[in-house]
């Protein structure tokens, strides 16, 4: 077979990257690589031709440098938690960079800021910060697997925060990114950038010129490779508590949602549960009936503040005919609306999926973009098979930051697998319809995303990346660039 | 044997709960090596998968990854899998699937590493990994008139019996001062067998198994106490898989010793004066759920103050020295258990101490430099008892 052929015969840049970051941290085998072929979504894998574990910005530069000299492309992994499918560049040529070595943390309270390095966990993030009293707004699903550089190049530029629909996405608490150009320069966006060669460092994002610090968030890679990350950081609340209600229709929550992101006391982070029929649904809603669930927690710095806000949302949830949920509701609205391993364990990480969600805010058309793609979903044919043989199921669902409906299944198998991406296709085709970018915009998933492109705007694109990479050497394909 | 584990494999959804969890980085290994996949839970099922489905074949490349899991069940108590229909967990258990993995992999012609193979002759030859002879096994119960038959009885394990007898010595002398008789097997004491079920030699564990498994009968055992929290768990949970139904039941000295105390029938006079961390062994505590009586004793112990480090219980790191990675990579054992030291040093305790003598080994081997030493929960409990041994 292919692996026990190629054992003895090295990638051509093996020696050489091996050079760069010590021979303990690249590997070539067949065997070794198979891990790196695909991430945690349905989309066909893709088969690197090395994988190196850089230890620095530096290193990544040496490395971006030598694909640039011997026209191999350089892909990036984070935390392999992607549902967008890895991006393709040239498969079996690849050299896949992989950062979960640059992990470093900086915490610096006295600035409001933490330094961390692009392989750094969200989760260690805010283990660094919660002895000072503080934690990054960051994302709760895959809060212990994705790496600061991947939520930041990748996610909608930082992903959704537990408190998204009270206060926004993530990519305003990105200060700067330290970047890794494909011509193997390094800059420094954000506040002075590089340009001022007095200080590099990032204190707040005040720049006097341009900041390119949006060009690199949400890029997925294109641009530049994010090897380090300044984040503003916010005082943990000192009070918190949690409350839950059932709806009645899939518009009533709805509404509940849109008017109580209107009100002018935020944070509280929020779940919402379409069908709670659904298989997954039902393993979380605690056994309770009605047709949707909403989990709030709600955060305040005194007891009177968060007694405020619960009586905010009671009048709101009450307006709309939803009624209170029990106990284990309530707990789970503590738990799971706050970004714990509960909430983990239970929805972001039990089966392969297509996810094709939107941030959740008081955004128009969000209901009908869920209820279309459900529908749409739906039409295709051999759904009930797929249920029956292999646990097929869809689930239009709101999320603490998203909402839209995911493709999941219990048991996977070839079969299954394909009748999904069948099925994704057709959701792909109503995205692009309706206009929506879809989250988890990385590898494949871009490419649909740029579909979407106006001429101008894929010109504009197609242009800033012949600039910055002359060579087409970062993640060529991505965006369709 | 992987075949078993296809559906597990099949189900293991990449997500990465295996690589950091709510204690930081899970996996000791993927901290020591170039941190690849390769050497995480996920990445293994990945391999395992490319495997069963034919797209990879056995070869010598995938030696040092399957060979440097620790089976330690850190990935598994993190893994995030649950079943949709229950909202249970449905874990994968890795541990099961790596030691399916070695068994196929020695079985197809590759490995096991050098020094395993010299266990293995030891094994053959004597029933120890040390290579010791047989007849001297029960040297350390000499002239205690132990009994080899009867309802309870004292299982002490290779490490106990070979290179730390003060820890068998202890256990028996704690069980007597408590009224508990036991009985000893002595030279019929055979290994349990982990080594040999950890290295793919699958036939020599069911050898090693089965004899004991049949010398436990012929003496009429109800009870097996063992002091070792690798030979319990095997006893416990490896051996029904290989022997069927047990007719006797497995606990670990801990809970006994526990027992003892909460019904007074030991008493912890003397004074053992000092700052101690508990280390909870892996076979122990992740693999069997035993997390509290170490630690009762332990808070019982006059003088004693006890401080936690910051990964316990469930997310104890691993002492380096599980699944004969000890004995096949020395040096990673090695730089793990300074993991260890290093995080009880840092909550300022002057000694470890554990229910295991694999780990208290490997804790000493590499404490010594730290200036920090490792002890037995037996010892501690036989010096509060002023037990001479």
């Amino acid at each position: 077979m292919e692996a026990t052929a190629k054992m003895c015969v090295h990638h051509p840049l093996y020696e050489t990257i091996g050079a760069i970051v010590g021979p303990k941290y690249v590997i070539d085998d067949d065997f070794a690589l198979v891990p790196y072929a695909r991430d945690i979504s349905y989309f066909k894998g893709v088969t690197p031709g090395i994988v190196v574990r850089p230890g620095s910005t530096e290193e990544v530069a040496e490395i971006v440098k030598v694909a640039n000299r011997t026209g191999y492309p350089i892909v990036i992994k984070g935390g392999g938690q992607a549902g967008g499918g890895v991006t393709k560049g040239e498969p079996r040529r690849n050299i896949m960079i992989d950062m979960g070595r640059i992990d470093f943390l900086k915490p610096d309270v006295e600035n409001l800021k933490i330094t961390v390095g692009g392989g750094a966990r969200l989760s260690t993030i805010d283990d660094a910060l919660r002895p000072y009293g503080y934690y990054i707004n960051t994302v709760i699903g895959p809060y212990y697997t994705v790496t600061a550089g991947g939520l930041t190049g990748s996610t909608a530029g930082a992903g959704f925060g537990k408190n998204v629909s009270s206060s926004g996405c993530n990519w305003t608490y990105v200060l700067g990114v330290k970047v890794v150009l494909p011509t193997g320069d390094i800059i420094t966006t954000g506040t002075s950038p590089s340009s001022n060669v007095f200080n590099d460092s990032i204190l707040f994002r005040e720049v006097t010129g341009p900041d390119l610090t949006g060009l690199f968030t949400a890029s997925g890679g294109a641009f530049g490779i994010i090897t380090e990350v300044v984040f503003r950081i916010i005082p943990i609340p000192r009070y918190m508590k949690s409350v839950s209600y059932v709806t009645k229709t899939m518009e009533s929550t709805w509404e509940i949602q849109l008017e109580l992101s209107r009100q002018s006391r935020p944070p509280y982070s929020n779940t919402i549960m379409f069908e709670l029929s659904n298989y997954m649904v039902k393993a979380i809603s605690q056994g309770i009936e009605g047709y949707g669930a909403i989990f709030y927690a709600v955060e305040g710095d005194s007891q009177e503040e968060i007694e405020i806000k619960l009586a905010e949302i009671n009048e709101v949830c009450e307006k709309h005919g939803a009624v209170r949920g029990n106990e284990k509701m309530d707990y789970f609205a503590l738990t799971g609306a706050t970004g714990t391993m509960e909430m983990v364990r239970n929805m972001n990480a039990n089966s392969c999926p297509f996810m094709t969600w939107e941030s959740m805010y008081n955004r128009t058309g969000s209901l009908e973009y869920t209820k279309g793609l459900r529908d749409a979903f739906n039409s295709v044919e051999g759904h009930e098979e797929f249920e029956a043989a292999a646990g097929f199921y869809l689930v239009p669902m709101g999320h603490i930051f998203l909402t839209g409906v995911t493709l999941r299944c219990k048991q996977t198998s070839p079969e299954a697998e394909e009748h999904l991406r069948k099925t994704w296709l057709v959701g792909a085709e109503f995205m692009r319809k309706a206009g929506t970018s879809a989250t988890y915009a990385q590898g494949t998933n871009a490419c649909y995303v740029a579909d979407t492109w106006s001429p101008a705007y894929a010109k504009t694109m197609s242009a800033i990346k012949k600039t910055l990479d002359p060579n087409n050497i970062l993640c060529p394909g991505l965006w369709n660039l | 044997m992987l075949e078993k584990y296809k559906a597990m494999a099949n189900g293991c959804t990449r997500c990465g709960m295996c690589i950091v969890g709510e204690a930081g980085y899970v996996c000791p290994v993927q901290k020591h090596t170039g941190g690849f996949d390769q050497y995480v839970a996920r990445g293994r099922n990945q391999i395992a998968k490319a495997i069963l489905n034919g797209d990879l074949d056995y070869s010598d490349a995938l030696m040092e990854s399957t060979f440097t899991c620790l089976g330690c069940n850190s990935c598994n108590v993190q893994c995030s899998k649950i079943n949709p229909k229950t909202g249970n967990p449905d874990l994968i258990e890795e541990s099961k699937m790596s030691q399916a993995l070695r068994v196929d992999l020695v079985k197809a012609g590759y490995g096991p590493p050098e020094n395993l193979k010299l266990i293995d002759e030891n094994m053959e030859k004597s029933h120890n990994p040390f290579g010791e002879p047989a007849a001297k096994r029960a040297n350390w119960a000499a002239g205690m008139n132990l009994p080899e038959k009867g309802s309870t009885m004292y299982f002490a394990g290779c490490y106990a019996s070979y290179r730390n007898p003060k820890i068998a010595k202890a256990t028996v002398g704690i069980l007597k001062e408590g009224g508990v008789d036991v009985a000893y097997l002595g030279e019929e004491e055979w290994c349990c067998g982990v080594p040999q079920l950890w290295d793919g030699n699958r036939d020599l564990a069911e050898k090693l198994i089965m004899h004991n498994v049949e010398a436990l009968k012929a003496a009429g055992v109800k009870r097996v106490i063992a002091s070792c929290a690798g030979c319990y768990h095997t006893l416990k949970s490896e051996y029904p898989a290989i022997a069927g139904r047990l007719p006797f039941e497995v606990v670990h000295s801990s809970e006994v010793i526990d027992e003892l105390i909460q019904s007074g029938k030991i008493h912890l006079d003397q004074e053992v004066k000092g700052k101690f961390t508990y280390h909870d062994p892996c076979h122990l505590g992740r693999h069997e759920g035993v997390y509290e009586q170490p630690r009762n004793i332990l808070g019982a112990v006059k003088g004693a103050e006890v401080i936690e480090m910051f990964r316990n219980k469930e997310t104890s790191w691993c002492c380096g020295g599980g699944s004969v990675v000890a004995v096949a990579f020395p040096e990673l054992a090695s730089d793990i258990a300074v993991d260890r030291i290093e995080e009880a040093k840092e909550v300022g305790a002057e000694a470890i101490i554990s229910a295991c003598p694999l780990c208290e080994n490997g804790l000493n081997s590499s404490g010594r430099k730290h200036k920090i030493k490792a002890l037995d929960l037996s010892e501690v409990v036989a010096q509060a008892m002023g037990l001479q041994v």
